[in-house]
């Protein structure tokens, strides 16, 4: 047999050299020139304009308000749906049909979703003459340009990562542990709070961190469905390197978006450790 | 004719010596169990003779040929594993058929053989079946038709019969020796039953601390152990302390000997004693019966006895009183100093 | 038995929710009207011909295709031997190693698509194929680590060392035994780096040119501006090649993974 280092060193290099040339080589470029002026000295003038200016972070906050409440949505929707196709179909084509369903639109892109969005929130648009139909509104909502419109469209599209992985960490319980929980009195809902929740509680959180980590950086259903009113801190970064040129500005909005995402995931991920030790300590 | 030969293999991982100089002779046809408690070093011996583990130093040869550097798929044998490690995305017969599929046979040479080697374990019937779907004694008899199959000069069994229950123990454990006999293999047997191996093996090796400490036939294993641990380790013992010529006890001093609970007789009186037989005064504790056996648990001079009948405990002997304890000098096994 | 019906109404809606825009989209592609209409006014198939007689479309397409074809089998090639690392050794640095490989699926696109194009313009790898491709391999290859490393578990050792005791080099272990436990993650794996790549606007829009274009993007460009049939038409398209994708891969593997069977 191969000695266990020469193995490793085997296994490894490969993967190894591929993300240091192209990722983290990529990403120190852009560190460095988030602090340098565009004759190439150091300066911290960069970040002082995405931090000392209220317009840039207004567009932090929409980004994170858009990012947490497609999360929430993203789960609360997306644990039903799991628990539908998990526990309730018992007719295997059927869930095959919903599984299918499900993952389509992963197999289509944002734009071709975010498309369909375009067409059915428009103002004469399907979602208006429903609601209109059905005396709800008079007058037509304004869905596109609008956070809600990019709300809309962004659940649509991460939902399926939720309910895959919900779904998976659903699949994995032992019905005895909840049998052994109705057995020693507990109904339906403390079953469902003190066993099954905490045992896909790790879904749940890799699922919303997936999610949430997708949604702070979506580029182009926002830019598709914003219709220009509404700026995300993607579509910032983007027209300074597409449009702008400004290399150096350019890379402190990359940084600061970098650090935040970086930032609540660390602190999600923090929170389930807590989570889980707290469960070791009961 | 020496069929697998251990010489001076030792093994440490880290600072823990798992094998000390471990040398070993094992003849052809022979059914030898490696027995002892967890941690004896029983296990790492038989993955360094399957080649799982290289041994820090000493060496493995097979039919004279040394394979210590040979990788386990170039080695003459095979294993039944503890938990059998069925293939659970092939069949029962693409399992059996493995082997003869990596040794070049073709497809249909490989099912063939499967069939056959399947059987003889008596499970022919099942061969398409998922080995998932199966009990444990099945998945037992596929595990070892599938090791069978390419008949290795050596077969190494990782307590195999460990997951199944009393009674299915009992049947594989006359129906492995039934089938050793009409393959002529050599089985090298890990256990930590004492029971098993006394029932199927022609000799034990009694292993503890890395070392074997004694390795024989079933019956001279148990009557004359060669250290306090196998005579320990193997059925029940009474020690008692002997002047080394004569076999007279004394209270201390002496040399340990070995007094198996049935060779212990109680008395109600010095009368009933046979001639030549040595005695010694003690106090019943405790009587407790086990289907047709009585056990008397007895202290003397301090000492705690434990005397096995298949009669019926005399009238007279009862908790509390005092009897006299006496033995045929003969069957006491004085051990080596 | 209540809940479970408000369960039952909620999941219906919620899949109702994720095929009515792919509805929309089939349907609008359908219309006799020369703007986007839904529900279709009339069924034609005219805006299918007007699309695919444009061989722009059809070379977006490839392109598109070969880009993801090659990025899912570099990123496996990567990934498979650093899942193996990461399940089955021990060393130093093996949290960081983890982090390291799996962190493009949480790092915003556009931030690393921004910096290969600053990297790549001080290397010469910019605007072409092996611009791109560098890129989706980044993105995808954590997605198929991912998927690998739940499947390795130890009772796998106890199978590989089976396999070697019937006479199975290192190799062949690896093929007939290896590969055939992990396979679920490696197709799942497969199919999500195939399909991130596919339909990735992010990262290709600083590498694409109008010679060298993928169909997404080409598609995003062609929305900002206008929104007509023809766009419903190949985003139609793409759906019913994806619809024929998915049933294919759960005709070859089963995509039964939600059951708790």
């Amino acid at each position: 047999m191969l000695g266990s280092r020469s193995t490793l060193l085997w296994l490894l290099s490969l993967p190894v050299i591929v993300f240091t040339a192209f990722f983290l080589m990529p990403l120190a470029v852009v560190l460095i020139s988030s602090f340098t002026t565009g004759e190439g000295d150091f300066t911290l003038m960069q970040y002082g304009k995405v931090l000392l200016d209220s317009y840039h972070w207004q567009v932090i906050i929409t980004t994170f308000r858009i990012a947490i409440l497609s999360t929430l949505i993203c789960v609360l929707l997306g644990y039903p749906l799991a628990w539908y196709l998990v526990r309730i179909v018992k007719w295997r084509t059927w869930r095959r049909a919903c599984v299918i369903l499900l993952i389509l639109p992963l197999f289509t892109s944002n734009i071709v979703r975010s498309f369909g969005w375009m067409v059915l929130l428009g103002r004469s648009g399907l979602v208006n003459d429903a609601l209109r139909g059905a005396g709800l509104i008079d007058r037509p909502i304004k869905f596109l340009g609008t956070e809600t419109g990019i709300l809309i469209g962004m659940v649509y599209i991460l939902l399926p990562f939720a309910v895959l992985t919900i779904g998976n960490a659903l699949a994995k319980v032992d019905p005895a542990l909840e049998q052994a929980s109705r057995d020693l009195g507990a109904d339906p809902a403390r079953t469902f709070f003190s066993v099954t929740l905490p045992l896909t509680m790790h879904g749940v959180l890799a699922g919303g961190i997936i999610v949430f980590s997708m949604a702070i950086s979506a580029y182009v259903t926002p830019a598709l469905l914003s219709g220009g009113k509404v700026t995300v801190l993607a579509m910032l970064a983007f027209q300074q390197y597409s449009t702008v040129f400004d290399f150096n500005f350019g890379g402190a909005l990359s940084i600061t978006l970098l650090v935040f995402t970086m930032a609540l995931i660390g602190l999600a991920t923090w929170l389930s450790r807590l989570g889980t030790a707290a469960e070791k300590a009961a | 004719m020496t069929v697998l030969a251990i010489s001076n293999v030792s093994k440490s991982f880290g600072a823990y010596r798992a094998l000390d100089n471990i040398s070993l002779d094992i003849q052809e046809g022979e059914f030898i169990s490696l027995l002892g408690p967890s941690g004896c070093g029983k296990t790492t011996l038989l993955r360094i003779i399957a080649g799982f583990l290289t041994a820090g130093s000493g060496k493995i040869l097979i039919d004279g040929d040394d394979v210590s550097a040979l990788p386990p798929n170039r080695r003459p044998l095979n294993t039944v594993f503890q938990n059998y490690a069925l293939f659970p995305h092939m069949t029962v017969q693409q399992n059996v058929a493995y082997g003869p599929r990596r040794a070049g046979a073709s497809k249909a040479e490989a099912d063939r053989r499967a069939l056959e080697a399947l059987e003889m374990v008596g499970l022919a019937h099942l061969a398409p079946r998922s080995p998932r779907a199966m009990s444990g004694g099945q998945q037992q008899r596929v595990a070892l038709a599938r090791a069978i199959v390419n008949k290795p000069k050596l077969l190494l069994l990782d307590e195999p019969l460990s997951a199944l229950d009393l009674q299915l123990r009992k049947r594989m454990q006359i129906e492995l020796k039934q089938l050793q006999g009409r393959l002529g293999i050599t089985f090298i047997f890990v256990t930590h039953d004492q029971d098993e191996a006394m029932a199927m093996s022609d000799r034990i090796a009694v292993m503890s601390n890395g070392r074997i400490e004694q390795i024989d036939e079933a019956e001279h294993v148990y009557r004359r152990p060669n250290t306090r641990f196998v005579a320990d380790f193997i059925g029940e013992s009474n020690f008692l302390s002997v002047v080394p010529d004569g076999g007279r006890l004394v209270a201390e001093g002496g040399q340990d000997a070995v007094l198996r609970p049935e060779n212990l007789r109680v008395f109600a009186s010095a009368e009933e004693l046979p001639s030549g037989w040595q005695s010694l005064p003690a106090t019943v504790k405790a009587i407790t019966y086990v289907g047709g056996t009585s056990n008397i648990y007895l202290t003397a001079q301090g000492r705690e006895l434990h005397a096995r009948r298949y009669s019926p405990v005399p009238e007279g002997i009862t908790e509390g009183s005092t009897v006299i304890a006496g033995f045929d000098p003969a069957e006491l096994h004085v051990l080596r100093a | 038995m209540t809940m479970r019906m408000v369960i039952r109404v909620i999941a219906l809606l919620t899949l109702g929710y994720l095929l009515l825009p792919l509805a929309v989209v089939i349907g609008g592609s359908l219309t006799r009207t020369k703007f986007l209409a839904f529900p279709p006014q009339g069924v034609t198939l005219e805006w299918y011909q007007v699309i695919l007689n444009d061989p722009t479309y059809i070379k977006s397409f490839g392109i598109s295709a070969i880009l993801a074809l090659a990025a899912t089998t570099i990123s496996i090639v990567i990934a498979l031997p650093a899942a193996i690392a990461i399940a089955r050794h021990e060393f130093r640095g093996k949290a960081a190693l983890s982090a390291l490989l799996l962190s493009p699926l949480v790092l915003p696109h556009i931030v690393i698509g921004a910096a290969l194009l600053q990297y790549g313009a001080s290397i010469g790898l910019v605007r072409n194929f092996a611009a791109l491709l560098v890129g989706h391999v980044v993105i995808v290859t954590p997605f198929v680590l991912r998927s690998l490393l739940p499947q390795f578990s130890p009772e796998q050792l106890s199978l590989e060392e089976a396999s070697r005791d019937l006479g199975a080099g290192a190799w062949s272990t690896f093929s007939h035994v290896t590969v055939p436990q992990i396979r679920a993650g490696l197709v799942s794996g497969a199919i999500f780096a195939f399909i991130t790549s596919f339909i990735n606007v992010e990262l290709s829009i600083f590498n694409t040119t109008s010679d060298l274009n993928t169909i997404p993007v080409q598609l995003f460009n062609y929305v900002q501006y206008s929104v007509d049939p023809s766009i419903a038409a190949v985003a139609s398209l793409t759906i019913l090649a994806a619809a024929a994708a998915i049933i294919l891969i759960d005709w070859l593997i089963g995509l039964d993974f939600l059951s708790d069977k």
